[in-house]
């Protein structure tokens, strides 16, 4: 087998996971980031006050690492007895929902 | 050098319900944009979603004829982006914890693994004009399973192989319709190549929803030879999405694979988790229908059947019970299912609905089993029998359709045939054997297509000598 | 003034016919025609409405529930059919719902009189009363100081007696804050007690709605109505409703647990802990038994209920995008334009700190806080479980200072947070928990405590919050 492919095929392989654990990083760290994946454009001064949050926040996150939680299984919802299920029958909303056609720039798939 | 492709295939499938997922609008296709619409399916601030039971019923289905595990516990998640086809700005599905799992289809000896089943609910659908895109949510909140297969597949012949067998479960326990022209059934590939004997994969391509199984299964030779090219040459791959022109037969780069670690999933705390007893599962296990392939094991050992009649009874689920009940009555199931695939399905619409009643297509099989008529009036009968439903042997003695079983009666046609054809017998006695063919066709005709057929053939090879 | 009277005093004179649901309404309407101005608890007065069914229930004369021409106020995250639901927030200021929540309707269906929808927080976040797109609600014993939140609205017009109770809603204390710091009594149920549909919230699996009311028992009474089953709520539960049964039968003997780690805490202030202590000695003057308990988890509770509950919301607020309803920007190019400044326009501060806080959680996988946070939360609930089998309630300050002034800089964001420290945990574990006023701080502004049962068990915390306040005295 041709070592060079060999040796090119594994470099990029493992160029990926190192580009993906990069990717990560940069975006953890930086608010703006956090903005475009939250959808949600900050004013400068806004940026300001999150930012020093966010630092304290995060530094309070580390509270529960204190507590010893081998054998715990976490908690998502805190009473639950059975399952729920709704019957298949239709059930029809009366109201017109919207008041017209719903419309958005032009999205390029 | 040997290559080795690795593909896996994700199917979507929309289940065949009454009524959505979470709301109790009308799952349906084809209505006026946003009038299959409640609060819950368009996202208004403090509504919750309600589980379907039979959503889960039909999910657990799937499970069970894919040869799944059924997960006592599971639970949903919100896979959270943002797209305006999207009104809760999350995808209610499963991640963590998937209804089934560790499942498999055989496609004729090689058993393709399943990863996972998971119920989820789909997106509305994005209309798009030259300056705008319109959003309809009729669709918004249809129940969906996505059924991922292992990365076992190594060709696109397997890939729809794979698919056609699926198709085939899905259909057959009324989980889906699978209407991929409906988009109730959407297939995304998965494909990478890699130097045979290596464990690791290769640079991924994903192709995304690819509109029948020979596409599928031509987008994936196409991407293997691209990327076997792209190796040759010292190149690799780009991890990226695809997708497929059925034109030039080509696939192109739509865009950068997202990095699925930045999907942001959460579980549903609306919800409360699923806990599907034992008992529950027996209890639809119960009542699984048969699956085509033992469909097909009952009709070769019980009936006689072919490779090729199983797999054309076996499209549809409506030809397999039509077939069934017609075998029921028939003295003879295999020349049935020959008039079935034959005559009856060459009369087919696009909708697919067969206008003659199996009782009916019983009763010409009978007759032919009886030698009371023979397989061209056969034809005739059934497709007359297509524009209107009548007695068929009332119909045959009214209209004198009987076959001439009778020796000195067709010996009279022949001869008549004979006499009047001299040029073809000598022909035939010349040794040209295919004048026989045409003597045949001249003897029928006189007998309005009611001779015996086999006894029509020994008398003119007696008569010829 | 027969806004002054309790509801189950108004119970007896609408019995008797000795006042007219009329009068009762028009009481009402004026003192929130007088007061409102400055209070700021109502966003909607819906007064014309108030008064057709007033004159309504009076032309009908018979009275189905006990609830039946008494009026109340409406957190303004709870869905009313055909009435502006804001959540205080530019993002849905003009947003008038289709449908209502079902606890709206079981009000309706009890004929009580809607007087309107209260001032909050926006989208329920946030802690003091001064997040509302609108105006900040004023604390109605003093108007420089806070009405606490995020249900300030809902405490602060119960205290002014513009509303003979209110709906307010909870997720990290948002009913027992702002009641403690507007001396009201509030209630928040068991979780799946009351149903979450058509509520607004932002953390599903911690929020609830419940009552405030000047008094234990009407407390009760409210919470009986809008309390039960309800299909369109996956989380909700069949049980026992009957919260009035045990409410006369005395503290004699039974038990109350203090959790040390909090007497220990020094971010109470001086005042707040005087009356805390004070409330032990009415206790046990009762015939309870106060016992100092160790509950080392609570310490991991702020930062657990932090994780959750803005993970929740960055996922929950998602949908607010400008697409189907609500604030969209003016002015977008492209599709990613459009979402980014909608939600940046709509939203306020406090909304987009607990997004921006919970997509971060939600993107890192490396420590997993998220993962931490959810086992801590089961630690937490096995020590109020093994603590409740020996104890009928634990009993905290509802908050470790007063009302704060307006404008009054906080230290630091620590000490902000911490003002949830006691209301935290009772939402990551779902139970129920009272709120009421034991006496004023030094400055005139109530002080109050925060009693919490055993999920499904409001009837023992009315039954000690009906005592403590005979024993005490109605806050005035």
């Amino acid at each position: 087998m041709d070592a060079l492919f060999l040796i090119n095929f594994a470099l990029k392989h493992i160029y990926d996971i190192f580009l993906t654990t990069k990717v990560l990083e940069v975006i953890i760290l930086d608010i703006t980031n956090l903005e475009k994946l939250a959808k949600i454009r900050l004013t400068e001064e806004e940026r300001k006050e999150i930012e020093k949050d966010l630092a304290y926040f995060t530094t309070m996150l580390e509270d529960p690492f204190k507590a010893d939680t081998s054998n715990v299984q976490g908690t998502t919802i805190v009473s639950h007895t059975e399952n729920v299920y709704r019957d298949d029958l239709v059930e029809d909303f009366e109201d017109l929902l919207f008041d017209g056609e719903i419309i958005v720039p032009r999205i390029v798939e | 050098m040997k290559y080795e492709a690795v593909i896996g295939l994700e199917v979507h499938v929309e289940l065949k319900t009454n009524t959505k997922l979470f709301c109790g609008c009308r799952n349906e296709f084809g209505k006026k944009p946003n009038t299959l619409v409640c609060p819950v399916c368009a996202g208004m601030p403090g509504t919750l979603p309600r589980l379907n039971k039979e959503a889960v019923n039909l999910a657990i289905k799937a499970g069970i004829g894919l040869n799944c595990k059924i997960n006592k516990f599971s639970r949903f998640d919100r896979k959270n982006y943002y797209y305006p086809d999207l009104p809760k700005g999350y995808q209610t599905t499963q991640y963590e914890m998937p209804l089934c799992t560790d499942g498999y289809i055989d496609i004729g000896g090689r058993k393709i693994g399943i990863e996972r089943i998971h119920l989820e609910e789909d997106a509305g659908k994005l209309i798009h004009e030259e300056d705008k895109t319109f959003v309809d949510f009729n669709r918004s909140g249809v129940p969906l399973i996505e059924i991922v297969s292992r990365p076992d597949i190594r060709s696109g012949e397997e890939a729809a192989l794979y698919l056609k067998k699926l198709r085939g479960i899905l259909l057959f326990t009324g989980v889906s319709d699978c209407k991929m022209n409906e988009g109730s059934m959407r297939v995304d590939v998965n494909v990478s190549v890699r130097p045979k004997g290596l464990s690791f994969f290769g640079a991924k391509t994903e192709i995304k929803n690819i509109n029948s199984f020979q596409y599928t299964q031509e987008a994936i030779g196409y991407e293997i030879n691209r990327h076997i090219e792209l190796y040759e040459n010292g190149k690799t791959p780009e991890n990226e999405t695809r997708r497929y022109d059925e034109k030039s037969k080509k696939t192109y780069t739509m865009r950068a694979k997202e990095d699925s670690s930045l999907y942001m999933y959460l579980p549903d705390t609306e919800l409360v988790p699923l806990d599907i007893s034992e008992e529950e599962i027996d209890e639809i296990r119960k009542k699984m229908p048969l699956l085509p392939e033992e469909r097909e094991k009952m009709y070769v050992k019980e009936h006689g059947l072919s490779d090729f009649d199983c797999e054309n009874i076996l499209q549809e689920v409506h030809f397999a019970e039509y077939f069934e009940e017609a075998a029921k009555l028939s003295k003879d199931a295999k020349n049935s299912a020959n008039l079935l695939i034959t005559q009856i399905f060459s009369l087919l619409e696009s909708d697919k609905v067969i206008k003659i009643k199996p009782l009916r297509l019983a009763e010409v099989s009978n007759l032919m089993t009886d030698e009371v008529i023979n397989s061209s009036t056969a034809k005739k009968l059934l497709e007359k029998l297509w524009e209107e439903d009548f007695d068929v042997e009332n119909y045959v003695k009214e209209n004198k359709l009987f076959q001439i079983n009778e020796k000195d009666v067709l010996s009279r046609y022949i001869d008549e045939a004979m006499e009047e054809n001299q040029k073809i017998v000598d022909d035939y006695r010349k040794g040209k054997k295919k004048a026989l063919k045409a003597l045949t066709g001249i003897v029928m005709a006189k007998t309005r297509g009611r001779a015996n057929p086999r006894l029509l053939n020994t008398l003119l090879n007696e008569k010829l000598g | 003034m027969p806004n002054r009277l309790s509801i189950s005093e108004c119970i007896k004179l609408l019995d008797n016919r000795e006042i007219k649901v009329t009068e009762l309404v028009n009481a009402y309407l004026r003192e929130i025609e007088n007061r409102d101005e400055e209070i700021n608890a109502f966003i909607t007065v819906t007064k014309d409405e108030a008064l057709e069914k007033a004159e309504e229930l009076d032309r009908k004369g018979k009275r189905i529930s006990p609830l039946s021409g008494i009026p109340g106020g409406i957190k303004d995250n709870i869905c009313t059919k055909n009435i502006n639901t804001t959540c205080a927030s530019k993002m849905l200021k003009d947003f008038v719902p289709k449908y209502s929540a079902t606890v709206y309707e079981r009000l309706l269906d009890n004929d009580f009189v809607m007087l309107g929808k209260l001032n909050m927080d926006e989208f329920a976040i946030g802690g003091g009363g001064e997040y509302s797109y609108f105006k900040p609600v004023k604390n109605p014993y003093n108007i420089s100081h806070m009405a606490g939140g995020s249900s300030s609205g809902s405490a602060a017009s119960v205290a002014a007696f513009e509303c003979a109770f209110s709906l307010g809603t909870d997720t990290g204390g948002s009913i027992l804050k702002p009641s403690s710091y507007c001396g009201v009594v509030g209630m928040k149920p068991t979780f799946g007690t009351v149903s979450r549909y058509g509520v607004v919230g932002f953390a599903p699996s911690l929020e609830q709605t419940g009552p405030i009311t000047r008094t234990v028992l009407d407390n009760a009474i409210v919470l009986s109505k809008i309390a039960g089953h309800d299909e369109k709520d996956p989380c909700s539960i069949k049980r026992d409703l009957d919260f009035l049964q045990d409410i006369d039968k005395g503290l004699k003997g039974l038990k109350i647990a203090v959790p040390k780690e909090l007497m220990d805490m020094d971010v109470i202030q001086r005042d707040v802990r005087k009356c805390y202590e004070k409330s032990f000695e009415i206790f046990k003057e009762l015939g309870c038994q106060v016992d100092v308990v160790s509950m080392p988890s609570l310490q991991y509770s702020l930062s657990a209920y932090y994780a959750i509950s803005s993970s929740e919301s960055a996922s929950t607020l998602a949908r607010y995008d400008g697409i189907r309803y609500g604030h969209r920007t003016e002015e977008y190019s492209n599709i990613e334009e459009l979402y980014e400044k909608t939600r940046g326009e709509g939203f306020g501060i406090d909304v987009k700190k607990r997004i921006l806080f919970g997509t971060f959680l939600l993107v890192e996988k490396e420590k997993n806080y998220l993962d931490k946070a959810r086992k801590a939360r089961t630690i937490l609930m096995n020590e109020y479980e093994r603590l409740f089998k020996e104890y009928s309630i634990v009993l905290t300050p509802a908050s470790p200072i007063t009302a704060p002034a307006f404008g009054e800089k906080q230290s630091n964001a620590l000490e902000k947070y911490y003002e949830d420290i006691f209301t935290t945990p009772i939402n990551l574990c779902g139970i129920p928990a009272l709120s009421m006023p034991v006496c004023k701080d030094s400055n005139g502004l109530p002080v109050g405590i925060i009693l919490s049962a055993r999920h499904y068990d409001e009837k023992t915390l009315y039954r000690f919050g009906h005592a403590f306040e005979a024993a005490r005295g109605i806050l005035k």
